[in-house]
């Protein structure tokens, strides 16, 4: 029996095919992410309210990541033959009756390769201020966000209480 | 393409009345190597008012929320501290 060879060409074009085929979302969904990074992303478009124009102005954080794989290999597998009489069918027979090149209970050379990615990502977008411009000049309003200052604000309490707590009977549980 | 960018870019110019509005922000970008991923981060820095008698004013764009949830954020670990530091004498 030959022994499976595997030529670099060949090798080279599989991989260059399958990085391609992986690569090119990725890289479109990169460029989506950097399009975060204008300035069109963080200020919308002015609203006219009465004698107001409003333009709104929005921090906005996006990630991403991504893996991808790509693999390429040279083997041997059983040959059709073998396949049939391990019992594939009768119909199945007919079709491979005719002796391989490799010929019964023989392996057949064969190249394979296949490649895979995968990747997650968010963005998060806050309104930061209002830019606010009328007949007395242009301010600039900040946006409070409430529910966000409350939450610091439990979560600081409670490590502080939480720190108390312990301080006040860590002594007692060494003794 | 470097790792981390830090760049102010300027916006469109836009004309409000009498005053012309520039609005400015700043992105700061981290890619990670061989495009496996990345972070940006854009908020909105300033907006240069040009008024009809051409003078300029630059105007912060001032994030109040993430002010008071880092100050409650550093209050909590300073008192976490003061509490560690007063029990141990």
């Amino acid at each position: 029996m030959k022994a499976p060879s595997l030529n670099p060409t060949d090798m080279a074009g599989m991989i260059e095919k399958s990085s391609a085929a992986t690569v090119e979302p990725v890289e479109r969904t990169m460029e989506r992410l950097l399009e975060i990074a204008s300035v069109k992303s963080v200020y919308d478009s002015p609203v006219q309210h009465g004698k107001n124009m409003i333009i709104p102005a929005a921090e906005v954080l996006g990630a991403l990541g991504f893996g991808v794989g790509v693999g390429v290999g040279s083997g041997e597998y059983p040959d059709k033959e073998d396949a049939v009489e391990e019992g594939e069918g009768a119909e199945d027979e007919e079709k491979t009756s005719e002796p391989s090149e490799a010929g019964p209970g023989k392996k057949a050379p064969g190249i394979g390769g296949g490649g895979g990615g995968g990747g997650g990502g968010r963005v998060f977008a806050r309104p930061v201020a209002i830019i606010v411009s009328g007949p007395d000049g242009v301010e600039v309003e900040p946006v409070v966000d409430a529910t966000k200052i409350a939450l610091a604000f439990f979560t600081a309490l409670g490590f502080m209480v939480s720190m108390a707590a312990r301080m006040r009977r860590g002594p007692s549980r060494q003794e | 393409m470097p790792f981390i960018t830090i760049e102010t870019q300027p916006g469109e110019t836009i004309q409000a009345g009498r005053n012309k509005i520039t609005p400015f922000s700043q992105a700061i970008k981290l890619i990670l190597p061989g495009s496996r991923g990345g972070l940006v981060w854009n908020r909105p820095v300033s907006v240069l008012v040009q008024g009809a008698d051409g003078g300029e004013q630059v105007l912060p764009v001032v994030d109040v929320t993430r002010i008071a949830q880092l100050v409650l954020f550093g209050i909590g670990l300073v008192g976490g501290v003061l509490f560690w530091l007063v029990k141990r004498r």
